[in-house]
């Protein structure tokens, strides 16, 4: 049907017209960060307590395992060495020859194995500045508020997920290929990785991810609303294993940290969070746009020091996000004591959301006092002067709205507006209105950004309190 | 005047009727009747009652009993013959008889799918069962996505979107793909080429994706009048359709007129310009108020027309009524815009590219004027339906440019009347193309050792995909292993699926106007080219080749720009050689190099050539296929390198324009060009290769083709009014000298050897003097 197929494949390599337009097939070379020793199973030695970390069933992968599924992998692929191509190292028949000797334990089941590596974080573990003493002591009461969960937090309820996958792109053909949880029990924090050595093995894996899912609540993620798990379900689906719905049983920290601090931070990501709030840095760390190219690698040659950088750094992601969690819920708990002007703004706006108005307010006067940034203070003003003006206090919020209008060089037109809608409706001190009115006005005017609209209403305004003036008179 | 009255003016007109070489009158035709098949609802029976349909048309009756029954049916259906019934009516049919029912409609652009959604909301309204129906393309809020997945019972989308947007993450529409019922495949005559050859290999992935999730959806395909509908639905969908194609819908008196220009200067055969013929037909209709459709063969002349009948309007109607343009590179909201104006009759007339050939619900227009003729059969069918739906007299006038094709074909009225429609030719294996879209199938789902995607030598393209590391072969599977996206880097209609966006920087807020593919843009972009948009002239300030933007900026000057191209050709691989007497033929893989080297500036109206500007852009790259002829032998009287030059130039100019005629094809889709002693073949050579990388399968035809192709040629040439030359044959006789007519068809004799009999040739045999 195809003529003269083979040559025509021939001139296609790599470099066909169409392959340009593909920059991801064109491999990079890999460079990966120096790590000199890598028996150092987690590298950042400072901040963490080594003597309580250890590895469980840190098991040697070379046992007797799935004889029959790499029975017909061996014929499968003598099969296909017969089709003129090179010969490669596949008629290796050692499982932990040919998948690489891991770190973990190779889980068989009647559907084939995968790798399961458990990692124990005891109580007296230090992360930055989150003892891990701290989790299991935590008090999680009344957190249903700020993490928007259908109950509040209770630890033993929540799993942390964390996956490396093949593309960022996600679409079915985008495979988790590792699987990292984490969970607490009565000694510290569990990390359970899941890992499949080779695309046969996403079944099984799978399976057991389940099944240990299932056991939990709650699930905690940082961009698994968008990323993780839809990526996770996809897998299920293709699988033909039974999804779970989490719904609002989902807490993922990447929207509970924006609202605190995406006005200060440029990135929310995992990273810039750990580095600026919770003064943590990662030494040797991979950067997450490498980790598909390091599987491949991975898969092609079996070089299990480039499963291993992958495997810490899913399980630093992991910890991070316990650390994360427990850093916010101490926020929550003592916002006047332990938040930052910033964090304050975050927790007032979700206290306010939850008609939590007292305290809301006052995070909102606590912020204003401790902001050194102007754009936060005024936010925070402007904030409290709507929420008290709400919440039948006028006279502060009047007292908010000349603060900002009378600032130095401010220009801003609505607290104006504001404060002409008080005397004139409030007050039915006219004269006074109609000032506040001219001045908008004249602040309209100069900026070339204000609407028509705006400028109308204006006008609308002024006609309105010249006539009560007249008629008052 | 009213249009009746308006054609008997021109028949009464013998400066008119000189120039027409062609009038056919066809009959207005009684609607034919069928009956409501059995399996038919009661409840859409009375529906369709409410609505004013008591009967069916006979092919709509078939259609729908044919498609109750199971089958997969192609609908053979000209412009406002009712086709939409023919889909709809099996579809809410058992949508009604189970509610999971599932179908996608697949329409070619955007436009038709949302005139769709409206008609199929009118059925609705009229049953109050609640259907739920929607358009699902890039314009879909995100918001609304996800309740289209789980209970659109109608999905409407294009090619495109199923190919990038809902395949690649078909486990988030796991409800559409387990009950599946229907596929229906709309405009299927306009799968052509590269765009239908894509479409097949959707549709292979959508079957592989089907019967992952258990379903076998059943096609209904519509299609216009082209000769192979069965064919191309069958090629398209890779299964056997029935095929319905007479027409119970009835149809108005309509005149279809030939026009040639008149001969302005017999010896150097120039005709007068189209454009400027079209213009002073279309001034006719436009100042009587008739609503006329104009199609112009190129944006380019799109744009001159519409300025110049803007003009004319404007003068002459004042600024009431309006002359729109309508093409590729409008943006989606100006288009919409565009045939609501149509509809409503705000727009009294519109010049447009083929863009609106397709069924996009326009109105009924009077008048249909095509400015150049269309290319294929098919096209000028549609074309010429765009006026006169129903029941009213239309006419519709095909003006001849001084190309050769046109030239034929006005001459031979016979040939366009007698020939049946051109057969749609696609070639889903054209390697490229299928190797695009297993990377997106294996994407999508692992291939299993043993599946064939319905072509030999599958295994050979798998281990070739897993050397090049994409896939990944473990256990019995094949897995994608790559960290992109593979759907998003593949396009469906353009061989380059780069676009330049042109932006107006004539104020101060910059705002794009429109878009131009790759291989157009150093064409029609080059800084200095004037390009128009919508009748306004803008003059290109800078063309950021790299970032593949043009800012363009107002300006209002009396002529045009067209570029000049240099084309290289390299041959990389020979598939097959064929060596004859006078001529060799070949085909194989060529790399063919294209580079923007001048512009011209041409005045308006007189078309004269003002000067000249040089173009600065980097060359670009096609690799596709070629057939290509040597000649062994030059014959005798062709005396010099320039003779030899000048024949070849006057063969490959006609053989540009004749080629299509076999191949069915667009003229664009291929292109000719000679060698005098090509550094391949080391003879005098012609090359014809597709415009499409990797080739759309025309030079394997032109290669079984062959001499015939230089028959007809010689057939184009000899019959030629004009006495050395003239550009509906060999060309101007100022490009391939007075003796061009001769020179060529010595050459031709040569090629086709039957001059002179085998023993004067040897006799004659010149070893070739030169080269």
């Amino acid at each position: 049907m195809i003529p003269n197929l083979k040559s025509k494949l021939k001139t296609m390599s790599s470099s066909s017209p169409l392959d340009k337009r593909n920059p991801g097939i064109q491999s990079d070379t890999i460079q990966y960060p120096d790590n000199p020793s890598m028996d150092n199973d987690f590298p950042d030695k400072e901040s963490l307590d080594c003597s309580e970390y250890l590895v469980v069933n840190r098991k040697s992968a070379d046992s007797d395992s799935g004889t029959d599924l790499k029975d017909s992998l061996c014929i499968k692929k003598s099969n296909f060495s017969m089709g003129n191509r090179e010969n490669r190292d596949r008629t290796l028949v050692n499982d932990s020859d040919t998948r690489g000797n891991l770190d973990g334990e190779v889980i068989e089941s009647p559907h084939g194995s995968f790798v399961r590596k458990r990692t124990f974080y005891g109580g007296s573990t230090a992360y930055g500045s989150i003892a891990f003493s701290e989790l299991l002591a935590a008090d999680f009461s009344d957190s249903k508020f700020w993490s928007r969960l259908n109950r509040d937090i209770c630890l033993r309820d929540l799993v942390f997920l964390d996956t490396e996958t093949t593309g960022l792109s996600g679409g079915t053909g985008t495979y988790a290929f590792l699987v990292g949880l984490g969970y607490i029990t009565d000694e510290g924090l569990v990390v359970e990785q899941y890992l499949m050595r080779d695309f046969d093995e996403e079944y099984p894996m799978l399976q057991s991810l389940l099944d240990t899912l299932k056991r939990f609540k709650i699930l905690v993620s940082f961009n698994g609303k968008s990323f993780d798990w839809p990526l996770l379900e996809s897998r299920l689906v293709y699988s033909r294993l039974r999804n779970i719905i989490w719904e609002d049983a989902h807490l993922d920290l990447l929207h509970v940290a924006r609202r605190l601090w995406g006005y200060r931070l440029s990135s929310c990501s995992l990273i810039s969070i750990e580095e600026e709030i919770l003064g943590l840095q990662r030494s040797d760390d991979i950067p997450g746009h490498m980790i598909p190219k390091m599987y491949f690698d991975y898969l092609e040659t079996r070089n299990t020091d480039v499963m291993q950088l992958i495997m810490q750094h899913n399980e630093w992601d992991i910890v991070s996000m316990a650390a994360l969690l427990l850093y916010i819920n101490r926020l929550y708990k003592d916002p006047e004591g332990k938040a930052d002007a910033c964090e304050l703004l975050g927790i007032a706006k979700e206290l306010e959301r939850n008609y939590r108005i007292q305290e809301a307010a006052n995070c909102y006067r606590r912020c204003i006092q401790t902001a050194h940034k102007h754009s936060l203070s005024v936010e925070a003003k402007k904030r409290l002067a709507y929420l008290t003006k709400r919440h039948h206090s006028p006279g502060e919020a009047m007292h908010l709205w000349a603060d900002l209008s009378s600032e130095g060089d401010s220009c801003l037109i609505f607290p104006l507006i504001e404060m002409a809608k008080y005397y004139e409706h409030g007050k039915k001190e006219f004269h006074l209105a109609l000032q506040c009115t001219e001045r908008a006005i004249h602040l309209a005017g100069m900026r070339s950004t204000s609407s028509s609209r705006l400028k109308e209403e204006l006008l609308v305004r002024r006609r309105r309190l010249i006539n009560k003036m007249k008629r008052s008179m | 005047m009213n249009l009746d009255q308006l054609v008997d003016q021109i028949r009464n007109s013998p400066d008119m009727m000189r120039n027409i070489t062609y009038w056919k009158e066809i009959e207005p035709k009684e609607a034919k009747y069928g009956l409501f098949p059995a399996e038919l609802r009661q409840e859409l029976r009375n529906a369709l009652k409410k609505k004013g349909i008591n009967q069916l048309y006979s092919h709509q009756s078939k259609a729908v009993e044919l498609s109750l029954k199971g089958h997969n049916i192609a609908v053979v259906t000209p412009t406002a013959s009712g086709k939409t019934l023919c889909y709809n009516l099996p579809v809410i049919n058992e949508i009604l008889n189970n509610d999971d029912t599932r179908a996608l409609y697949l329409f070619p652009t955007k436009a038709l799918s949302q005139d769709q959604v409206s008609e199929l909301h009118e059925i609705m309204d009229l049953l109050g069962h609640p259907i739920k129906t929607y358009t699902y393309d890039g314009d879909t809020p995100v918001s609304a996505r996800k309740a289209i997945r789980q209970a659109g019972h109608i999905v409407v989308t294009n090619p495109d979107m199923l190919h990038s947007g809902i395949m690649p993450h078909h486990t988030k529409w796991v409800k559409l793909f387990e009950n599946l019922k229907y596929i229906v495949i709309d405009e299927i005559h306009s799968y052509r080429g590269v765009f239908g050859s894509h479409l097949a290999n959707v549709l292979r992935r959508l079957h592989r994706i089907c019967r992952f999730y258990g379903s076998n959806p059943q096609f209904i395909c519509c299609s216009a009048t082209i000769a192979n509908p069965k064919e191309i639905a069958e090629r398209i969908i890779g299964q056997e359709v029935k095929l319905i194609d007479e027409n119970g819908a009835p149809s108005g008196l309509k005149h279809l007129i030939f026009y040639n220009p008149p001969v302005v200067n017999k010896q150097l055969g120039i005709r007068r310009s189209s454009l400027l013929e079209t213009k002073k037909l279309a001034s006719m209709f436009l100042l009587n108020d008739i609503q006329t459709i104009l199609f112009a063969k190129s944006r380019l002349s799109v744009e001159v027309l519409v300025t110049y009948l803007k003009q004319l309007v404007q003068d002459k109607l004042g600024k009431s009524r309006n002359v729109r343009g309508y093409r590729g590179g409008y943006l989606p909201s100006q288009r919409r815009e565009i045939e609501r104006g149509l509809r409503s009759g705000e727009i009294l007339g519109v010049v447009s590219t083929n863009a609106l050939e397709l069924g996009i619900d326009i109105g009924r227009l009077q008048a249909c004027i095509m400015c150049g003729y269309p290319g294929t059969i098919a096209s000028t069918w549609q074309q010429a339906g765009r006026a006169g739906r129903r029941n009213d007299t239309s006419i519709a006038i095909m003006v001849a440019s001084s190309n050769p094709l046109d030239q034929y074909v006005i001459q031979h009225p016979e040939f366009f009347l007698e020939s049946s429609p051109e057969h749609g030719l696609l070639n889903p294996n054209n390697l490229y193309i299928l190797l695009s879209h297993i990377k997106c199938a294996a994407f999508e789902l692992p291939f299993e050792d043993d599946e064939t995607f319905d072509i030999d030598g599958m295994e050979q393209i798998l281990e070739f995909l897993e050397e090049e590391k994409v896939l990944r072969h473990v256990g019995n599977r094949w897995h994608w292993t790559a960290d992109n996206f593979p759907a998003s880097s593949i396009s469906l209609r353009t061989a380059a699926n780069e676009n330049f966006i042109i932006i107006d920087i004539t104020h101060p807020k910059h705002r794009v106007i429109g878009e131009v593919d790759r291989f157009s843009a150093p064409q029609l972009l080059h800084e200095e080219a004037v390009y128009i948009h919508e009748g306004i002239q803008y003059q290109v300030e800078t063309l950021d080749f790299e970032e593949k933007k043009a800012y363009v900026r107002r300006v209002d000057v009396d002529y045009y720009t067209d570029a000049n191209l240099a084309v290289t050709l390299k041959v990389l691989d020979v598939f097959q050689t064929k060596d004859d007497a006078g001529a060799g033929r070949s085909w194989g893989d060529v790399m063919v190099s294209s580079l923007v080297t001048m512009f011209k500036k041409i005045k308006f109206d007189t078309h004269e050539n003002l000067g000249w500007g040089p173009v600065r852009l980097p060359e670009l790259e096609l690799q596709t296929t070629a057939y290509w002829m040597t000649l062994n032998e030059v014959p005798p009287g062709i005396d010099s390198q320039d003779d030899l030059q000048n024949g070849l130039m006057g063969i490959a100019n006609v053989l540009g324009h004749t080629a299509p005629l076999y191949l069915m094809c667009d003229p664009r889709d291929i292109h000719v060009i000679y060698h005098v002693k090509s550094p391949f073949t080391q003879k005098p050579t012609i090359f014809i290769y597709d415009s499409i990388p990797g080739g759309i399968g025309f030079s394997e035809k032109l290669y079984e083709l062959h001499l015939e192709l230089f028959r007809k040629a010689r057939e184009v040439i000899s019959e030629c009014f004009c006495e050395n030359g003239c550009p509906a044959c060999v060309g101007p006789a100022a490009e391939v000298s007075d003796r061009g007519k001769d020179l060529a068809c010595r050459i031709l004799g040569g090629i086709l050897d039957d001059t002179q009999s085998e023993k004067q040739i040897e006799d004659n045999v010149i070893k070739l003097p030169f080269g």
